[in-house]
């Protein structure tokens, strides 16, 4: 399905991860992964994960989100009253109830004339989040939107259902902070989004919750090869679709940014779109899968220097769900910030009931 | 392509050394024949013989002429 949003650009993109980095040969080292070295070797070679951010013990992802958004509020002098829509775009959250939404618009002190809520996306979340929050800012008189996504995923451990898979040293810890600023001048931006609910099993943390509310095992699972053949052939349809529908081709855009899911994936994804693999921009060597935070970390680590003007974008996020969303935008490369680094974590005032 | 050029390709997939594999040999007995080797194998099926294998498919591959078999 193709949206279309206009009057509203993107206004800066921040990214918050925690100080410690881990490589995994560190980590094999360390902590042994049941991986012997040559495995790992063709882990690192395949999904092109040299390492990730792993966040402190209290630390969750709306502390990363909070400290991102509290950089590129501050640096842009947005006045936070006029902050129409507020998002927070993951499966990490603070608590069951109520949204983690809420607890950020209170942390970052956004005025109560703001719509928050959160929406629980994977990898999709980041271009869902830009149509949602772009769609109600139109219908409002929002002046700026704020986009939060990300994801603490070293606090899942990931299940295969091959005894041999060791996913979990795929992910890492990211979150990640988008502003939204009505401007009538802005370029449209174009959205194509699909959905398969049927494929609901692909990917699933089934415990823990309401369904299956005791905790038989703390895991995802993920059905690695189903995965796999989704993103390299629906998610390339789906650029190519929305591409056609744009009458553009890879040459009328200057960087394709895709979720950062592995290597493999993302080279296949490429190929299938006529881009050439430099227009691709990387970030899960240092990242990991950062699931709905990877296409704003790639930008970051890529073009977070740069001071070159506007740029025109093909981004686009693929997973869970299943869910899968791209969007032809452009952004002005200097808004893109520098990476925020923090340990701090929130006190709520409940840490101590244990 | 004949069977040696085959093996070659798997041997590329597979990351091993030429000349290791040999059509009868078991998949379960092949270190290297893992969960990441096996997203290796879609990808060259696919971009050699333009066929998509599914988790289903792979599940039945017991030998390497199973996934020779493919190859066409």
């Amino acid at each position: 399905m193709l949206s279309t949003i206009s009057g509203i650009r993107i206004g800066a993109v921040a990214v918050g991860v925690p100080t410690r980095w881990v490589s995994l040969e560190e980590q094999f080292g360390f902590e042994g992964s049941g991986m012997d070295e040559k495995t790992l070797k063709k882990f690192i070679k395949n999904t092109g994960v040299e390492g990730r951010y792993i966040s402190v013990e209290k630390q969750t992802n709306s502390d990363l989100c909070c400290a991102a958004a509290e950089k590129l509020l501050s640096e842009k002098n947005i006045d936070r009253n006029k902050i129409g829509v507020l998002i927070y775009v993951s499966q990490t959250f603070d608590y069951r109830q109520p949204a983690t939404s809420l607890v950020l618009q209170h942390r970052l002190n956004v005025g109560m004339d703001c719509m928050a809520f959160d929406i629980g996306l994977g990898c999709s979340g980041y271009v869902y989040g830009l149509n949602v929050i772009g769609s109600l800012m139109m219908q409002s008189k929002a002046e700026y939107g704020l986009l939060m996504c990300g994801e603490t995923g070293t606090r899942d451990i990931i299940c295969g259902k091959d005894a041999a898979d060791n996913e979990d040293i795929l992910f890492g810890d990211a979150g990640t902070a988008t502003l939204l600023v009505r401007d009538p001048d802005a370029p449209e931006m174009h959205f194509m989004s699909r959905s398969d609910g049927s494929r609901f099993r692909a990917l699933i943390h089934p415990w823990g919750f309401y369904r299956n509310p005791v905790k038989v095992r703390d895991v995802e699972y993920m059905d690695g090869i189903s995965v796999f053949n989704f993103s390299t052939e629906e998610a390339p349809e789906l650029i190519n679709d929305l591409m056609n529908e744009m009458k553009t081709s890879s040459d009328d855009y200057d960087y394709l940014v895709l979720h950062q899911a592995n290597k493999l994936i993302m080279k296949q994804i490429a190929k299938k779109t006529g881009f050439p693999e430099e227009k691709s921009l990387k970030s899960i060597d240092v990242f990991g899968n950062t699931s709905s935070a990877s296409i704003a970390t790639a930008l970051v680590k890529n073009l977070a220097d740069s001071d070159k003007g506007r740029s025109r974008f093909l981004l686009s996020g693929y997973g869970i769900g299943l869910s899968w969303g791209a969007v032809d935008c452009y952004i002005d490369e200097k808004d893109i910030l520098p990476l925020v680094k923090t340990d701090e974590y929130f006190e709520d005032g409940y840490q101590s009931i244990n | 392509m004949d069977e040696k050029e085959k093996l070659a390709l798997l041997e590329e997939t597979f990351d091993v050394d030429e000349g290791t594999l040999s059509p009868e040999m078991l998949l379960d007995d092949i270190d290297e024949y893992d969960s990441m080797t096996k997203l290796s194998l879609i990808v060259m099926v696919e971009d050699e013989f333009g066929k998509k294998l599914t988790g289903a498919e792979i599940k039945e591959f017991k030998t390497v002429q199973d996934i020779l078999n493919v190859m066409v």
